[in-house]
């Protein structure tokens, strides 16, 4: 699946956030696997990053710190990996693609759509005026080839 | 640590190295002060990114304290070399932008993925002594995009537009929307690097 990278604007429409579900789901497939575009994201969100640091000045509300320090002073204190989930791992399903199913591929209930092809519709709610064909094809370059069996 | 000190005028000077340092000893101290000089910083910037991005003022506000008492929770997370203050929070702020206003993203955009991340050495430029002038430089460089390519990466870091919808808006066609994106992103990294030197 990596023959080919993803470019400098998919990688800024990624760290802003502003990618098509759809799309986004197979980029962050794709970063899971691929440490050099990884890198890139990382440059990106460094530069999102930057432009907040330079972004213009509003002031917020005079009580806005005293509501907020109200507000975690009364939080019990709980270290803060109490609040983080370790990202699912599992042979061969990037967590993306993991945390969208809730498991793995041997799971999927493939249905055939033609000689040799099966195909799964992701549950995801596509983005507005995003392919839904996109969201077909997704699963698919998991198995192109052998056959799984559609019981259960 | 030196912290500085709210003399009103000057307080929201800090440098990217400063910031970080802040932010650091907030998960390792929980100061109440030290939680208000990033709050003072980094609150004015946050409402202008919520409120360009279509949040109403009330929601903005709701938005930057959302977006701080997980700061507050997670600062004890925050691994300087792995990203500056301001990406580390500006992604806290974006994940939560996402959960209020694309919501059939949310599942993409957790902090837990990012902060559990392991440290990217190849293809990333970004050492120490980068990240922290990263910001500086951008400021510096970011004016000296022609008009017509800042727009366009400003309308998917504040609006979250989408390619297609930032062709409407503008009315271009897509094609000319990707290439200005990627000849300003191009053009960004080679004015980042010049001004490094
Ligand atoms: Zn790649």
């Amino acid at each position: 699946m990596i023959n080919h990278h993803l470019s400098d604007e998919i990688l800024w429409a990624y760290a802003t956030g502003s990618l098509p579900a759809g799309h986004a789901l197979l980029v962050s497939c794709h970063l899971e696997l691929c440490d050099g575009c990884k890198g890139r994201l990382a440059e990106a969100e460094a530069l999102a990053g930057a432009m907040l640091q330079t972004a213009e000045q509003q002031k917020p509300s005079d009580d806005m710190f005293d509501l907020l320090m109200a507000r975690v002073e009364g939080e019990p204190a709980v270290p803060a990996a109490a609040y983080t989930v370790e990202p699912r791992a599992e042979k061969g399903v990037p967590s993306a693609l993991w945390d969208v199913l809730g498991y793995g591929f041997n799971d999927i209930k493939w249905k055939m759509v033609g000689p040799g092809i099966r195909q799964f519709i992701l549950p995801i709610k596509p983005s507005e005026g995003e392919s839904a064909r996109l969201l077909k094809l997704s699963p698919g370059f998991v198995t192109p080839e052998h056959s799984h069996h559609a019981q259960r | 640590m030196q912290l500085k000190s709210n003399d009103g005028e000057s307080e929201n000077c800090l440098t990217s190295a400063e910031l970080s340092a802040l932010l650091q000893s907030l998960g390792e101290h929980r100061s109440r002060e030290v939680f208000r000089q990033l709050f003072e910083f980094f609150a004015p910037r946050l409402k202008t990114y919520f409120l360009k991005g279509g949040a109403t003022a009330e929601l903005s506000e709701e938005l930057i304290q959302e977006t701080f008492v997980i700061v507050w929770r997670k600062a004890e997370m925050f691994d300087s070399r792995k990203a500056s203050a301001s990406t580390w929070i500006y992604t806290i702020a974006r994940n939560l932008r996402i959960d209020r206003f694309r919501k059939e993203r949310r599942y993409l955009y957790k902090d837990d993925q990012f902060f559990a991340n392991e440290l990217v050495g190849e293809g990333s430029q970004l050492d120490d002594h980068h990240q922290s002038q990263l910001s500086e430089q951008v400021e510096k460089v970011l004016p000296l995009l022609p008009a017509e390519q800042s727009k366009i990466i400003k309308l998917a870091f504040y609006e979250d537009a989408s390619h297609s919808k930032i062709a409407q808006h503008l009315e271009l066609p897509l094609g000319t929307v990707k290439s200005r994106m990627r000849l300003a992103l191009a053009r960004l990294r080679k004015l980042l690097e010049g001004v490094e030197l």
